[in-house]
């Protein structure tokens, strides 16, 4: 229909003039966001300002360098190695504007994208898919392995009830929408797609591909892609393997397709499948069931299939059903979400995958993956149930193909209820905004401090104007509270044994001014490297937090970075290039102190040395695929300057470390995974030429299991330590983890003198240690097992003799008289109080010293799931 | 010292705003937050408390993230990228009813002449309909900011041609040119909602 712009021009005048009322937000929450916003603008300015001012004075930190125990530092090894894993998750957020290959975004697991076939690839990332607006005349578009893609257009096209039209397209496919006129045409060139059009469409669609095209009208559910008949003898030849057919099948409304040889095209209609192959539809005989069940599944759960496969998985892997608890009524549950997160080793990281349901009456069933559909995998997983005004339920199980499905019933609590105060540690003002989060309660392995990036599985809440912040419906048992603040540090508070109905009142979280980490990134010529992915990380595993905290940024033109908000404390820095999906990422340690920036700086080896080498097993044999790591001898006081340099070895073994100090340096191997790493030599570099060495993996084993309680069940992911003895000091060894049956292996031990520390990486298990095994260097040292009970909560409340505060630094000494570290920063807070969770039963020695008072001894019996109180009195001198 | 805000660059004005300019950060949300909030607003299902989230969500993902905004698109577009993935996460959590929906209730009739808007004149009647209204607000919801706010300043305030380039920072020219573009895209989006909505062929 021919526009008549004259008319047009009249009757938009009148519609904009008559008819348009611009929708506005309330006055007081447009105020409400106007004060946050700029507010915020200047409280992130007196954060920076803060730090400028710290840098000038040049101050020495209060407390003097601090040495981190070896374990925190080792376990921060095993955070820079699973990120350099988890950095090839897709990302929750846009990295707007990077210009990344095609190859690239595809091995991030996110959606690629262009306006033009000739413009830039562009990233999308997605949870359960990616959602693309086709806005323009040409929209192109891959998806990744394990991510499909909705692509919409005009108005919004997705409702409840399914009306509108929208296309889907699967996985590992390759398709490129064009607009012609109010017409669309769809080429698909690799893997396949669903359209559906509920209400009639206006134009024709059409779905091309090498093989040939069909043609939508009116409304219509087609799925179309490339793949082979079940029994090709049964279609007329053709010269095209059958594996690059183009399968067409309709569920509802009817398709056109040229017929080979006939003038007139043939209609496909619902229940019919055909395939297209050179040029021409082959056949159209197989009648699908038409009746079969639609099924929920990723991306667009509670909703027919959309993605790949249209055959039903024939048994579901997981049946269940989510009903109120008892004490809520006990009724079945209308609309509910499930989510999986497969269990895996260190340094894996799964993503957490939602399934939602609505009017299922409670009653849910899950799939394994099918051919180029996202689904569950073989495995153990954590299953979560969630349903809105109910506390989280979780379940740990195995799933895989075969046998019937298990039958799960989950019953949701109401839950309980912690209510708080963020204040700044500083001034004691209420902080408002603050991110509370209970990490106990979220569905993700890794935790960003951008509350943006845990959107949708992660259970937390801001604070009030008056920094009081409410968290509900949390799950019955122990949680692990975080709280961060622009301008503010991270800070943890565990919190006791919840249960339903319950109120816990009074948690005080004191923040801290945030440090930062700033540097530049410069490439092999010292050119800078604008949009590296730079990213800080930190964890805890003695104190077993649920989740290993991040914050990420992108380098700016100069190659410069800037990491804010990190709380004071040792964070892994890794660097990962432009190319996140194929880079490996250099990384390096970093203390963070209050209120300060540290810099770091990626810089080409340029100025530092190589060391170069070969690595070899017993029999001489090039050991290729591992990682090589040399750490400077100096290093071992702590990671505070970070000078850390790997590399990974080639066919023939070889490495090349560089950007390395003059110095005595320590070389470690990677072992089974990336976070395993076991000594095999020193070196010393000299400063003046390139230094060779061959490291050979030789020397005697030491195995064992870990188990926990009474030794029948056991450990999975347990972290095993191996500390040399030598001269009365000790030299980090090795670490290992335990496998899904609690077995640890770890090699190259020569002769000498060996402790051996085991540690849970969950639950309230306290740490175990076996000192003193002799190894000759050749001899397997075998059954070395440990048992790890359940620990104890240790609460220590330290004063002056007025009953006031007091930070001091404090010491733990167990039954044995061995001072045991359970963090990087061993003082009280500014309320003199300090706690451990997952404390070895037994008897403690407990010390507290402060400046200008005498040292302040307690004693403690700890007993298994017990708090026990402690309470120390400093008197001054 | 007064500054024009107006006559800055984006890149300028997040480098204010980080700076700790209140002013800048003032200028900026009052430039962008109505904007924003009918972006949220239509994309939700008109669904208030969902559209203050995500616009409340997008101002604090703003702040947070000013310093990696390089000025390679517009300030608005990156804040509607924002907002975008918020109202997405929005609608993952809880499927908010369509546009579809909230338009929904309108007779054929109407949708019928509406979709007939580049052809036919529109009778007085249908000018005074809620339908048209919300039709209308879509419509310009769905659009660039630019052809947007080009439209705006044409019809509903009125300015002419050398205000609004004046306004965009463009020629008198380019400013009419962006106008004829923007009165397409409204027919084309304005008639695609209309059939959609009464269901027409």
């Amino acid at each position: 229909m021919t526009r008549r712009f004259d008319v047009f021009e009249r009757n938009l005048a009148l519609l904009l003039t008559r008819a348009y009322e611009p929708v506005r937000a309330q006055a007081d929450f447009r105020a409400r966001v106007a004060e946050r916003f700029v507010a915020g603008v200047e409280q992130r300015a007196r954060a920076r300002d803060l730090e400028r001012i710290s840098r000038r004075r040049a101050q020495p930190a209060s407390r003097g360098p601090r040495a981190l125990p070896p374990l925190v530092r080792w376990s921060l090894v095993g955070v820079a190695a699973l990120l350099a894993v988890f950095i090839a998750r897709p990302w929750m957020g846009d990295e707007d504007g990077q210009e990344l290959s095609l190859e690239a975004i595809l091995a991030r697991g996110e959606v690629a994208s262009r306006p033009s076939s000739t413009a830039p690839w562009s990233a999308n990332g997605g949870v359960d898919d990616a959602l693309l607006e086709f806005e323009g005349a040409y929209l192109e578009l891959a998806t990744p392995a394990a991510l499909p893609a909705r692509v919409e257009w005009g108005a919004p096209a997705r409702d409840e009830r399914g009306r509108g039209e929208r296309w889907s397209v699967f996985p590992n496919s390759h398709a490129l929408f064009e607009r012609r006129g109010d017409e669309v045409e769809v080429e698909l060139r690799s893997g396949g797609l669903v359209a559906r059009a509920e209400t009639a469409v206006n134009a024709p669609r059409h779905v091309r591909s090498a093989q040939g095209g069909v043609e939508l009208r009116g409304t219509f559910d087609v799925r179309a892609s490339f793949e082979a008949p079940q029994d090709a003898r049964q279609y007329a030849e053709c010269s095209t393997p059958p594996a690059e057919w183009l399968r067409v099948q309709v569920r509802r409304g009817a398709l056109l397709a040229a017929v080979r040889g006939a003038d007139e095209r043939r209609e496909l209609r619902p229940g019919q499948e055909g395939f297209l192959c050179g040029g021409a539809l082959l056949d159209a005989s197989t009648t699908l069931d038409a009746s079969q069940p639609s099924r929920t599944q990723v991306g667009e759960p509670g909703e027919p299939s959309e993605t790949p496969n249209a055959e039903p998985p024939a048994q579901p892997w997981v049946r269940g059903v989510v009903r109120s608890a008892a004490s809520s009524g006990g009724a079945a549950l209308d609309a509910f979400e499930i989510v999986a997160l497969r269990t895996v080793l260190l340094p894996q990281v799964a993503d957490p995958v939602a399934f939602e349901f609505r009017a299922s009456n409670g009653s849910f069933e899950l799939f394994g993956a099918a051919p180029g559909r996202p689904g569950l995998s073989e495995g153990p997983y954590t299953l979560f149930a969630k349903a809105p005004g109910y506390a989280i339920a979780r379940a740990e199980v195995a799933l895989g193909p075969g046998g019937p499905p298990l039958e799960l019933e989950f019953e949701l609590e109401s839950g309980a209820r912690v209510e708080g105060l963020v204040v700044d540690a500083q001034s004691g003002r209420p902080i408002e905004g603050a991110y509370v989060v209970s990490e106990s309660d979220s569905q993700l392995a890794v935790l960003s401090i951008a509350p943006a990036e845990n959107v949708g599985f992660a259970h937390g809440v801001r604070t009030r104007p008056g920094g009081d912040f409410t968290l509900e419906r949390l799950s019955r048992g122990a949680h692990s509270l975080r709280a961060s603040a622009p301008g503010f540090g991270q800070a943890w508070i565990e919190v006791r044994e919840l249960e339903p109905g319950q109120t816990r009142a009074g948690v005080r979280f004191e923040l801290k001014p945030a440090g930062a980490i700033a540097g530049v990134v410069l490439d092999d010529r010292s050119r800078p490297v604008a949009g590296a992915l730079v990213l800080a990380s930190t964890t805890d595993f003695e104190r077993r937090r649920p989740s290993v905290t991040y914050a990420r940024v992108l380098s700016d033109a100069e190659g410069r970075y800037r990491i804010e908000d990190l709380g004071a404390g040792a964070w892994a820095v890794l660097n990962f290039g432009r190319d996140p999906g194929s880079f490996s990422p250099d990384y390096r340690f970093v203390q963070v102190d209050a209120g300060r920036t540290s810099t770091l700086d990626f810089r080409p080896s340029a100025g530092g040395l190589v060391l170069e080498g070969r690595l070899v097993d017993a029999q001489g044999a090039a050991v290729p695929g591992r990682t090589v790591m040399a750490g400077a001898r100096d290093d071992f006081g702590g990671p505070r300057d970070g000078r850390w340099s790997s590399s990974n070895t080639d066919a023939q073994g070889r490495f090349r470390a560089e950007g390395l100090q003059p110095g005595v340096h320590e070389l470690y191997v990677s072992g089974a995974t990336p976070a395993e790493m076991m000594w095999v030599g020193r070196v010393e570099v000299a400063s003046d030429a390139l230094t060779e060495v061959e490291l050979q993996l030789a020397g005697a084993s030491l195995s064992g299991r870990v188990f926990e309680q009474n030794g029948a069940q056991p450990m999975s992911y347990a972290v095993v330590i191996v500390m040399r003895r030598t001269n009365g000091e000790e030299r980090f060894q090795g670490r290992v983890f335990t496998d899904e049956d609690g077995n640890y292996r770890i090699d190259h031990l020569d002769a000498g003198l060996y402790d051996v520390i085991a540690y849970a990486t969950r639950g309230g298990f306290g740490q175990e240690q076996i000192t003193g095994l002799a190894s000759d260097g050749v001899s397997p040292l075998t059954g070395v097992d440990f048992t790890l009970l359940p620990g104890g909560w240790l609460a220590l409340r330290v004063t002056d003799e007025s009953g006031a505060p007091v930070e001091a630094r404090v010491e733990f000494v167990d039954e044995r008289g061995t001072s045991v570290r359970f963090s990087d920063d061993d003082f009280t807070n500014a309320s003199g109080r300090y706690s451990v969770r997952g404390m070895k039963p037994g008897a403690w020695t407990v010390k507290a010293r402060a400046e200008g008072f005498a040292e302040a001894v307690g004693e403690a019996r700890v007993r298994a799931g017990e708090r026990v109180d402690v309470e120390l009195v400093l008197r001054r001198r | 010292m007064n500054i024009d805000y107006r006559s800055l660059s984006d890149v300028a004005l997040r480098d204010r705003i980080l700076a700790g300019d209140q002013d800048a950060a003032r200028y900026v949300f009052e430039e962008h937050f109505d904007g924003l909030y009918e972006f949220a607003h239509y994309r939700l299902g008109g669904d208030r408390a969902q559209a203050e989230d995500a616009v409340q969500d997008t101002f604090v993902v703003a702040l947070e993230s000013l310093s990696s905004f390089d000025g390679r698109s517009s300030l608005h577009t990156w804040l509607c990228g924002i907002a975008k993935n918020k109202i997405r996460a929005h609608r993952r959590k809880r499927r908010p009813a369509a546009l579809e929906d909230v338009l929904e209730g309108a007779d054929t009739e109407i949708d019928a002449i509406l979709a007939r808007v580049s052809n036919e004149p529109l009778p007085e009647w249908v000018l005074e309909r809620k339908e048209t209204r919300e039709l209308v607000g879509a419509t310009l919801s769905s659009l660039p900011p630019d052809y947007r706010r080009a439209l705006v300043d044409k019809y509903v305030d009125g300015r002419s041609v050398a205000q609004i380039a004046a306004n965009a920072g463009k020629s008198e020219k380019a400013a009419e040119s962006m106008l004829t573009r923007a009165r397409v895209a409204f027919a084309d989006v304005f008639e695609l909602l209309a059939r959609k909505r009464g269901e027409l062929p």
